[in-house]
């Protein structure tokens, strides 16, 4: 009896000395922050510390590889930069919340511990929506260069910007185009996340606009099997399938519809504009000729891209995955707000983010009211680049 | 709503159930030796697949291998994968839960959760976050028509192999020495040690087969679904484990059962019409008439002792559930006399309640016959049947501890 309670004693203690470490470890840090910060005086070397919020594991690793190379090099780029005669070092803290929206807030927080004066991120629309009440009440401006869920800039969050399209603008887009292949009868599918949900209602909306019979499905993120879906489709007996969420799950249904005998024209939206997808859905062939949209501006049309994707080339070898060069822009719109601010105050980086009109890979972006990136011109959807599948990788067609 | 939709439908339930239920013998084996929800099953199947993708990859196939030396690689890649796994099963029980024997129940149950975790990281180290992606040569792509639907020869061979992995497994447990000694570790282990058996090896034996069964559900996963990612086995364990529930933990029949009704219940919940899906209901009611009529006045009139059967009693029992709505309720507002007949009341009300709310079932979904569940709710219909089977047998379809337990 004595001994069962000394243990228990001595594991209360022992957690609790833990925990109290813990915690003063959170201290110190916060702390040497403070001391970097008030160290930055003219002339003066300051070291500032940019969240890198982004999903290096899960389904969508290789769009977090890209966004978290591209900031790489974009923080070499940028950093030694000068305000009022304090030179600027720029250094990325990259956190990976594994694509789940669940870990996406802790992410958020200990970012915040750790002090960052930004974040970069978060790399999908669901996870944005679960860190940006933490990073709204720290004060600290986070710029996301491919959350394209519309309701980001409607809710409210004055600290949130974006470098890349909105999806009500891409959804109207895909249902465009699938009108303009002759589409009478459509499947429109999504996976339940955020992102999907509210790209395949637009999708959905801009084909019953044009009189398209719709079929609305759900998937699951993270499901292997679409068996009941897949069986629900082939009854529809649609000429276009389009799937609004991610390459894995767009890969595996494909791959399904093929086996199922579903004859139809495969889309999809940003999502699904990776080369990964091949392999996801067991073998290119079952890909070919499916077409994608996306959420930036053609490649073509970008000034810089060619530079940047030769950079990003040399430094990964790899090609520039998507949303590299939104990422890549984010970083230079927030550096660009920095020297507008002339410092790293949280509420003067939002406000001078308003300000901002930098010119990056994409071209001169400046900010509106709401924190969408504006597009010179107006934003219709001839903007939205089109992708097709073939040869086992997604070519630019218009 | 043609014949082919709705077989098409029940051929991937029964599928995906096939897989369910190679997963589920896992659990449900090592329930029934250790009363252990072994949780890093579903991570031992993932390596199984793992194991077997990699070294199709290693080997290198292509679709201009001859499909006999085809043949050979798979074979190889099987007992790489299953000897690999089998080990990985043996070793988790050495390492995670052997020492642990002999603590109270929630102490190797957070040993279970460790190693899941464990596994799963060792996974992304080892092969990286991306999905392994099964090479698509090996996987035979033809289908063949059955009353006009398409069936993949893959969806047979999966059944094929399956059913012939569980009576396998029915003739280990009930026809040989160590499945014997199995069925005794189960029911007492201390007895079964005092004659003579050696339980550790017996329960070594039972993580080593229910391993091997994962690796083989893994195997099929990546060649089925094309690829298998570290965390997928999360997923199917958690589905593969209801399942056991459902059928009754620690019975094997029960684990096929279980899982054959969560694969099809995720398939028919959103592919049929609510005018098909009510025929289930109709079904059910029958049998739930059945039970309340003919089987539990007949079980109960069993328990009636010796000196006090007479014809009487007999009748007041068979009335208690034949006219359950008037005598039932009576009886059970009336004065306690008789505790036989008290608790028939009651059963006999509860049974009647459970066909009345099948009978509004089905008749809600024959009012609304053509309309069909949004595939949003797959998930939500599938545990909303586990629960209500549940509820009215809590110890799964089969029961929990029968004889046939393991």
């Amino acid at each position: 009896m004595w001994h069962e309670r000394t243990r228990k004693l001595l594991a209360v203690g022992l957690a609790l000395a833990l925990a109290a470490s813990m915690f003063g470890l959170v201290g110190c840090n916060g702390t040497e922050d403070g001391g970097e910060e008030d160290g930055g005086e003219a002339g003066a070397t300051e070291t500032i510390k940019i969240g890198v919020h982004t999903s290096l594991t899960g389904g969508l690793a290789d769009y977090g590889f890209a966004a978290a190379e591209a900031l790489k090099i974009a923080a070499e780029d940028f950093s030694g930069f000068e305000v009022d005669g304090t030179t600027y070092e720029i250094e990325l803290v990259i956190k990976d919340d594994k694509g789940e929206p669940a870990e996406a807030p802790i992410v958020a927080q200990q970012l915040v511990d750790e002090g960052v004066i930004g974040v970069i991120g978060c790399l999908t629309s669901g996870n944005t929506n679960a860190s940006l009440p933490i990073y709204q009440s720290a004060g600290i401006p986070v710029i996301s260069g491919s959350a394209t869920a519309p309701d980001l800039t409607e809710a409210g969050f004055e600290n949130f910007f974006r470098t890349c399209l909105r999806d009500d603008l891409q959804g109207a887009a895909i249902g465009e185009w699938a009108v303009e292949l002759g589409s009478k009868k459509a499947v429109v599918m999504d996976d339940r996340g955020d992102y999907a949900v509210a790209l395949g209602n637009e999708v959905q909306a801009a084909l019953e606009a044009a009189g398209v019979d719709v079929l609305r499905q759900e998937g699951q993120e993270g499901d292997v099997d679409f068996s009941a879906q897949v069986n629900n489709i082939k009854n529809f007996g649609p000429d276009a399938v389009i799937f609004t969420g991610y390459h894995r799950e767009a890969g595996l249904l494909f791959k399904q519809l093929k086996e199922a005998g579903v004859d139809a024209q495969f889309m999809g939206g940003d999502g699904i504009k990776s080369d990964e997808i091949a392999a996801e859905a067991g073998g290119a062939e079952n890909v070919e000729g499916a077409l994608c949209t996306f959420g930036g501006f053609a490649q073509e049309n970008m000034p810089g891209y060619a530079e940047f994707a030769a950079k990003f080339r040399e430094a990964t070898g790899k090609e520039a995955g998507p949303y590299s060069e939104n990422n890549y822009d984010a970083l230079g719109a927030l550096v660009d707000a920095i020297k507008i601010a002339g410092g790293t105050d949280g509420a003067a980086l939002i406000d001078a983010l308003h300000e901002v009109e930098y010119d990056g890979v994409q071209g001169t972006l400046t900010f509106d009211d709401k924190g969408d990136v504006s597009v010179p011109g107006g934003g219709g959807t001839d903007l939205i680049p089109r992708f097709e599948f073939t040869e086992g990788t997604w070519q630019f067609i218009g | 709503m043609s014949f082919e939709h709705v077989f098409s439908l029940t051929v991937s339930g029964v599928t995906v159930g096939m897989i369910y239920a190679l997963i589920a013998l896992g659990y449900t084996m090592v329930y029934g030796v250790l009363q252990l929800i072994n949780f890093a099953h579903g991570e031992v199947f993932t390596v199984g697949g793992y194991i077997a993708a990699s070294t199709l990859i290693w080997i290198g196939v292509d679709a201009s291998t001859p499909l006999w030396v085809k043949l050979g690689y798979f074979a190889l890649a099987l007992v790489v994968s299953v000897v690999v796994t089998a080990t990985l099963g043996w070793l988790i029980e050495r390492v995670a839960y052997r020492p642990l024997r002999g603590r109270s129940r929630i102490i190797p149950l957070l040993s279970a959760i460790g190693v899941s975790i464990f596994l799963q990281n060792l996974l992304i180290v080892i092969f990286g976050p991306e999905p392994i992606i099964m090479p698509t040569a090996i996987v035979p792509a033809g289908f063949v028509n059955v009353f006009g639907a398409r069936v993949r020869i893959l969806q047979i061979i999966v059944i094929a192999v399956s059913l012939l992995l569980m009576a396998l497994l029915t003739w280990i447990v009930k026809g040989t020495r160590i499945g014997k000694a199995m069925r005794a570790t189960s029911q007492d282990r201390e007895a079964a040690e005092m004659m003579g058996i050696e339980t550790n090896r017996t329960i070594s034996f039972t993580f080593v087969i229910g391993s091997a069964l994962a690796a083989i559900g893994g195997f099929i996963v990546a060649m089925y679904y094309g690829s298998l990612q570290f965390d997928t086995g999360f997923l199917y364990g958690l589905k593969a484990f209801t399942a056991a529930v459902l059928g009754g933990i620690g019975n094997i029949p029960g684990a096929v059962v279980g899982s054959l009704i969560l694969g099809l219940a995720e398939n028919w919940g959103v592919g049929l019409t609510l005018g098909l899906l009510a025929w289930l209901f109709v079904v059910g009611l029958a049998l739930g008439l059945y039970i309340q009529m003919v089987h539990a006045p007949r079980r109960r009139i069993d328990h009636i002792a010796d000196e006090f059967r007479t014809p009487e009693y007999e009748g007041r029992l068979k009335a208690v559930y034949r006219l359950a709505p008037v005598v039932a309720v009576k009886t059970l507002l009336s004065e306690r006399t008789d505790a036989l007949v008290h608790v028939s009341a009651r059963h006999a009300v509860q049974l009647m309640a459970g066909n009345l709310v099948l009978f509004a079932f089905a008749v809600v979904f024959f009012m609304n016959g053509d309309v069909q569940f949004s595939s949003k709710w797959q998930h939500v219909i599938s545990f909303a049947v586990l629960m209500a089977i549940l509820m009215f047998r809590p110890s799964g379809i089969l029961g929990e501890n029968i004889q046939e337990k393991v």
